[in-house]
């Protein structure tokens, strides 16, 4: 009966599908393809904004994210824990070679973990998502970005293992979806809130630390992973930003949450900005220019007037307005030392143990 | 005045009622490209064969690839043989070969592939379909090599490197297919056509459980394409899950009514006693 059955399987394999879509006809021999040259009903989607590489101001440029460097060996299992506490477990098998034969032999991991606002404001990365319906800012909740070498040769994800990730559960009852950045640099998502496992364990403290569990998921890509809540209704804030007196330089303004963790920036230049914030919620705004120069506001709290940065005022798209923002450069011993870099934008460090399920 | 002579004034009007008749012209053609997108290749063709212009070259290439698309490969082949000739175009052979190559006209189809290619080198698409041709020929070593060299010339595009998949799974090498399709669902969620074939990939090498997520995966995202319920089928039987295996035939043929996959299977489990 199995070889009757795989003479079927055989036989109707070679036998053309009579299914056909436009420009191809998909058959048991694979697509034949056939593409215009560009027409115009071809309605091209309208190109979405790059979400990483984004330029960061002099200051911030300074600094790298945490990276957790280690060498493996690919025919085996490989677990690494980054230094801020991400766990990844590395199946045998995992990576390919460009030419997607099996990558054998040691290669080394790199693993950057995105955890604190500071992370965010070095990391260059945008978090804005835009699903061809709407386009939301993300509320965040920690981001990742893996990559790994054989010598100078960046493999390849075969995508038959994926990755396992447990990833430290900060805000557990927030709903984070999770979301990759493709290779246009656009955010994608991947696993919805409750289509991946929490490992959650009770309040309490090690080492003055607190001890949190994790988020699990599976990585079939490398680059940037991230964490995030979408929100398409947004308030805008507008000001003036100023360096003795002068404002005729372009600032990078942002803004980051002070009760939750958010970070939304752009470039602007002629002493004005506009920027979009979280509604009803506390965030404080920077702006830092090419410079080193850098300043901020007090922490404010937004209203939940919503509206739209990048379309004019009017009296149904009211910015809220803040006093002007002073920037000032930071000595070289505060600038050139991270934790008094921190102190000095008064940017908080999360501090914590990272519990790991057992199985 | 002297300019308002008899002879002007007929060139003047002939002139006008080019320009009335040209815009005619291009706008039919305009409406059946809408129409080929939307999918009704039937009223595009009707579209254009009442044009009164019909005959022009713009518009019987755009018939010749609407015979294409619905399967009137004979009068596709003739439009093409002519057409192809006048415009010397990589894309007006690469067509011709589909279209000869779904008639089964190997020899040819690939005469015409290695027509687009002399025309484009960079055309790798045309390598990856005259592929196909030595595949379904039976001519597995230049499938091989054309394979490769699509894939040299375009790395990572999807479509190409599917079609190597594919080819693999011919030529039994189901974990090198498994090694260049799984990339692709990695970078495309929506590549259904992918899963369907990572899993008979996994079908062949016995990894049933494995064959079912990714048929299912691509049923998610294309309900509409019965090769995944066929495929689906023949592994619920294979299973000895009669009662889904039949249920998947009833959308095969529900989704293509024309199908000769379903009746062997069905006659197939009719023997075995299930039906």
């Amino acid at each position: 009966m199995n070889l009757i059955l795989l003479i079927i399987f055989l036989f109707f394999n070679n036998i053309l599908s009579s299914q056909s879509k436009i420009n191809n006809k998909l058959t048991d021999f694979g697509i034949m393809n056939y593409p215009d040259r560009k027409s115009k009903f071809l309605q091209a989607e309208p190109k979405k904004e790059k979400m990483d590489g984004q330029k960061l101001s002099k200051l911030l440029s300074n600094y790298v994210i945490t990276k957790t460097t280690q060498q493996i060996e690919l025919s085996k299992r490989n677990v690494i824990i980054g230094s801020r506490g991400t766990r990844i477990t590395i199946a045998p098998g995992t990576f390919q070679y460009s030419d997607y034969l099996t990558a054998k032999g040691a290669a080394t991991v790199h693993l950057y973990e995105v955890i604190d606002d500071f992370d965010y404001m070095i990391s260059g990365v945008y978090h804005i998502y835009n699903d061809s319906k709407n386009l939301s800012y993300m509320e965040l909740g920690g981001m990742l970005r893996f990559e790994i070498f054989q010598g100078n040769t960046r493999l390849k994800m075969s995508g038959e293992y994926p990755i396992l990730v447990d990833f430290p559960l900060f805000y557990p009852e927030k709903k984070f979806n999770i979301y990759y950045i493709n290779l246009e640099g656009v955010w994608i998502k991947k696993y919805d809130f409750g289509s991946y496992d929490l490992f959650s364990v009770p309040e309490s403290e090690e080492e003055g630390k607190k001890v949190i569990g994790v988020r699990q998921f599976k990585m079939n890509s490398q680059g940037w992973w991230g964490l995030g809540i979408p929100h398409k209704d947004m308030v805008v804030f507008k000001g003036k930003y100023q360096l003795e007196g002068k404002s005729n330089f372009s600032t990078h303004v942002f803004s980051i949450g002070e009760n939750f963790r958010g970070y939304i920036g752009k470039w602007v230049s002629g002493g004005e900005f506009s920027i979009s914030a979280f509604p009803a919620r506390k965030i404080r705004i920077f702006v830092a220019d090419e410079n080193g120069n850098i300043g901020f506001s007090p922490i404010i709290e937004s209203s939940n007037k919503i509206a739209i940065d990048g379309i004019p005022e009017s009296i149904d798209n009211i910015f809220e307005e803040i006093q002007t923002i002073n920037l000032t450069k930071p000595p070289d011993e505060v600038s050139n030392d991270k934790i008094q870099l921190l102190k000095f934008l008064q940017i908080r460090a999360e501090e914590y143990l990272v519990t790991y399920p057992t199985k | 005045m002297k300019f308002l002579n008899i002879k002007n004034i007929i060139l003047i009007f002939f002139l006008i009622s080019s320009l009335f008749n040209f815009s005619l012209t291009s706008g039919d053609i305009d409406e059946a490209i809408k129409l080929r997108y939307q999918g009704k290749f039937e009223d595009a063709i009707k579209k254009i064969k009442s044009s009164k212009f019909l005959g022009d070259t713009e518009s019987e290439i755009l018939l010749a690839k609407l015979y294409l698309d619905s399967g009137n490969y004979s009068d596709a082949n003739q439009l093409y043989d002519r057409l192809c000739k006048i415009i010397n175009s990589y894309e007006c052979f690469n067509e011709y070969g589909i279209s000869l190559m779904s008639n089964f006209n190997f020899n040819l189809a690939i005469e015409n592939f290695e027509k687009a290619i002399s025309v484009n080198p960079q055309f790798a698409t045309a390598y990856s379909n005259m592929a196909m041709c030595y595949t379904m020929s039976k001519d597995y070593k230049d499938a091989e090599i054309a394979h490769l060299k699509a894939l040299e010339i375009s790395p990572n595009n999807p479509i190409i490197r599917i079609n190597y998949g594919v080819y693999l799974i011919k030529i039994k090498k189901y974990q090198r297919a498994k090694d260049i399709l799984y990339p692709v669902i990695a970078e495309n969620e929506s590549m259904y056509f992918a899963e369907l074939f990572i899993g008979v990939a996994h079908y062949f090498k016995e990894e049933y459980n494995s064959a079912l997520i990714h048929f299912n995966r691509g049923i998610s995202i294309n309900p509409e394409f019965s090769d995944l319920y066929y495929h689906r089928a023949l592994l619920y039987y294979k299973k000895g899950d009669y009662q889904n295996s039949i249920r998947d035939l009833q959308m095969v043929e529900k989704l293509s009514p024309n199908s000769t996959k379903v009746i062997e299977l069905r006659k197939l489990i009719r023997l075995s006693g299930r039906l």
